[in-house]
């Protein structure tokens, strides 16, 4: 496998699917509703639609989880977190 | 994206704090970090960066893609002590100031905050933040602090766990540690006590995310990068004292095993090779590594460690992944065409033009 991603859709792939398998162990549902909530937070406008383009042409290489988080954030139907988990805009998240 | 404290941009109550003392609607959408300002600015939609004290063009992985970044970009405006790496892209360079010539605060890492004051003015003239104002003030903007406790008295204002801070507190106190408001009037030596600030703390699964980096047959071993306690990072303002004397020059740690099978001996110069760049540097031959690792630093600019580290990064921060890098190492005769253009360019771009007296 080529190690260096020399296209910013690659590389917005790659950091999807990240953090898609850092929430991965605790099952599908919450997976997902983290991994949206984390992109939501963190990137800017410009990569989300850079990252919408590539889901809309099919979204190769991005893993399901990260896959489904996505379509739920151009949808709009991304699950808000609950009060009882951490979010990632929660004051004290070093993740910014 | 986050505002002092780590408190988001899309929380309301924090963007109308700072609305209502600026005069200005904030964006609630979160901005870049700087891996990602670089691949905008490859794009063509990121266009001036205002760096002071940062020298990301050393610090930063994959160098080629920082300088393309930086490059790229319409403004770049470097403010530092020195003619730092990055300068070699600056539009315009403004001169800093140290530590000693101006008023301020550290905060260290045990969340304490420390007066500095100045012994002499600064030689450039003014101080940081005074050179920020005179460049918002040149924009349009009206900005009239006189005193940096100004600023302090407006982080206050605006940062719940800073309420109680001021210069003057710190010239009672000494030091205090944040947070320091009604509720801890004298600051917060230990936090967490009993409990956290949102309650109970929360365990949960995570996985383990490994790096996607892999050795194999073309590039067999692998590079890890650090720092020695007589240089400080990059060494921009170390490199510029007898430090230099306890370190000269980066050099390449090798296991004694990895050397003999490429026939390298110790002080030779070597050339390591990464799937993102190469360079070259001279060979260290020890045991403190172990077989299949190689290190080095890169307080030296010369070394161009950071051509050779990619741009992988943790998933969370996109802290860069400057510990994995699988990388050959073989013989080599001297530095590489590249360093040896850095060098050249280096030194071009460093030569100031004497004063001509005016007529």
């Amino acid at each position: 496998m080529s190690a260096i991603h020399t296209t910013p859709a690659e590389r917005l792939v790659m950091m999807a699917n990240q953090i898609a398998k850092a929430f991965a162990a605790q099952g599908e549902e919450r997976a997902v509703m983290k991994t949206a909530a984390h992109i939501k937070a963190f990137w800017d406008p410009r990569m989300r639609r850079k990252i919408d383009e590539h889901v809309m042409a099919g979204g190769a290489g991005l893993e399901p989880y990260a896959l489904t988080a996505l379509k739920q954030l151009m949808a709009g139907t991304e699950k808000p977190m609950p009060a009882s988990e951490h979010r990632p805009t929660d004051q004290g998240s070093d993740a910014g | 994206m986050t505002a002092p404290t780590y408190r988001h941009v899309s929380d309301e109550a924090t963007r109308a704090m700072f609305e209502a003392l600026w005069g200005v609607p904030i964006n609630p959408e979160p901005g870049l970090r700087i891996p990602n300002m670089l691949d905008a600015a490859v794009e063509g939609t990121f266009k001036a960066l205002y760096i002071q004290g940062e020298d990301i063009l050393q610090s930063d992985p994959n160098t080629h893609h920082v300088a393309a970044g930086l490059a790229a970009m319409e403004c770049v405006v470097v403010q530092d002590l020195f003619l730092n790496e990055t300068a070699r892209y600056a539009h315009i360079f403004l001169p800093g100031s140290t530590f000693l010539e101006k008023d301020g605060t550290f905060t260290n890492a045990e969340r304490r905050i420390q007066m500095v004051r100045k012994v002499m003015s600064p030689k450039n003239g003014y101080g940081d933040w005074e050179i920020t104002q005179l460049m918002a003030n040149a924009i349009g903007l009206n900005w009239n602090c006189t005193h940096p406790s100004q600023i302090m008295d407006e982080i206050a204002k605006l940062t719940p766990t800073f309420a109680g801070v001021s210069f003057k507190v710190l010239d009672e106190m000494g030091s205090v540690q944040w947070p320091m408001n009604e509720k801890n009037p004298l600051g917060s030596p230990i936090m967490h006590i009993e409990s956290f600030s949102h309650g109970k703390g929360k365990f949960v699964l995570t996985e383990y995310v490994p790096t996607d980096e892999r050795t194999g047959p073309r590039y067999p071993l692998l590079l890890t990068t650090g720092r020695i306690l007589s240089q400080y990072n990059v060494g921009a303002q170390t490199r510029r004292t007898e430090n230099s004397r306890w370190h000269e020059e980066d050099r390449l740690e090798i296991h004694p095993h990895d050397a003999e099978n490429r026939g390298i001996r110790d002080g030779d110069w070597v050339q390591i090779k990464s799937r993102a760049g190469e360079t070259a540097l001279r060979a260290l031959i020890t045991d403190r590594v172990a077989p299949g690792v190689v290190y080095t630093t890169f307080h030296h600019p010369l070394t161009q460690a950071n051509v050779i580290t990619t741009d992988y990064s943790n998933w969370a921060t996109n802290c860069p992944e400057y510990k994995v890098t699988a990388v050959e190492v073989r013989a080599s005769n001297g530095p590489t065409n590249y360093q040896e253009e850095y060098d050249r360019f280096s030194k071009e771009t460093r030569r100031i033009e004497p004063l001509i007296a005016a007529e």
